[in-house]
């Protein structure tokens, strides 16, 4: 099969959309589809999430690397200042387990 | 047998103790024998009928090169990973089931059982997972 004709029938196949790629005639026909073909499914869908798969390794794009180390550091930063609403959290729910059942595990 | 998500895991993302980013997730293996109960299996120590053979350690692998992404296109949030292998290995598995590994099978919380569709064996060779296109978890 020429690359031109795996690219053509993957594009295709991407195009159904992908409630129609997760039902089950979608599952089948891909199931169907040669597996170059498939690859170049897998490809496709991968690169929207700003990767593609190397020997079964993901391997990020650099828009994408640089975009999930934002995202972790946001991410690290959010995280830190969640501890103090936490605690308040468990202290509040504790405050009223005592309140309304006497409960003396502050 | 379909594939589950475990109704604690759902709850565990969504108050944010199981988070794809920084825990040890792990696949593990499991025979035919091993029936995911959706409700009821919360944690690693509910898992029965893990596979036994050369070249696969109890407990499963660890996933590798996690990947929380978003995809803009399909309009959803996806789990990924590398794809797993057990090189050398004589496995018979019908099923997988992904967890978050804390080290001790009684508070690993399960996330969720992946159906083979049938038995899938490997005899003195390597034993792969393909993750699936859509990836391992996919929120839409």
């Amino acid at each position: 099969m020429e690359k031109k004709e795996i690219k053509s029938l993957a594009e295709a196949f991407c195009a159904k959309g992908k409630s129609y790629r997760k039902s089950e005639e979608g599952v089948a026909e891909f199931n169907a589809l040669a597996q170059p073909v498939q690859a170049k499914v897998r490809e496709i869908v991968e690169a929207n999430r700003g990767f593609r798969r190397v020997n079964g390794s993901l391997e990020f794009t650099e828009e994408a690397l640089k975009a999930q180390i934002e995202r972790l550091e946001v991410k690290k930063a959010d995280m830190e200042a969640r501890l103090p609403v936490l605690e308040n959290k468990i202290s509040d729910l504790k405050d009223e387990l005592a309140e309304r059942f006497g409960d003396n595990n502050k | 047998m379909a594939d589950v998500i475990f109704n604690s895991f759902k709850a565990k993302m969504m108050d944010g103790s199981i988070d794809l980013d920084t825990d040890t997730i792990k696949v593990a293996l499991v025979t035919s024998s091993y029936t995911p109960d959706q409700d009821a299996h919360v944690f690693f120590s509910s898992v029965t009928n893990e596979v036994s053979g050369t070249g696969y350690t109890a407990g499963g692998a660890t996933l590798a090169n996690k990947a929380v992404t978003q995809d803009n296109t399909d309009n959803e949030g996806v789990f990924d990973a590398d794809d797993v292998s057990w090189t050398s290995s004589t496995i018979t598995a019908r099923g997988a089931v992904v967890y978050k590994s804390t080290g001790t099978a009684s508070t690993s919380p399960l996330i969720c059982y992946i159906d083979f569709g049938a038995d899938k064996v490997s005899t003195n060779g390597t034993f792969s997972i393909q993750w699936n296109t859509e990836g391992i978890l996919n929120l839409n």
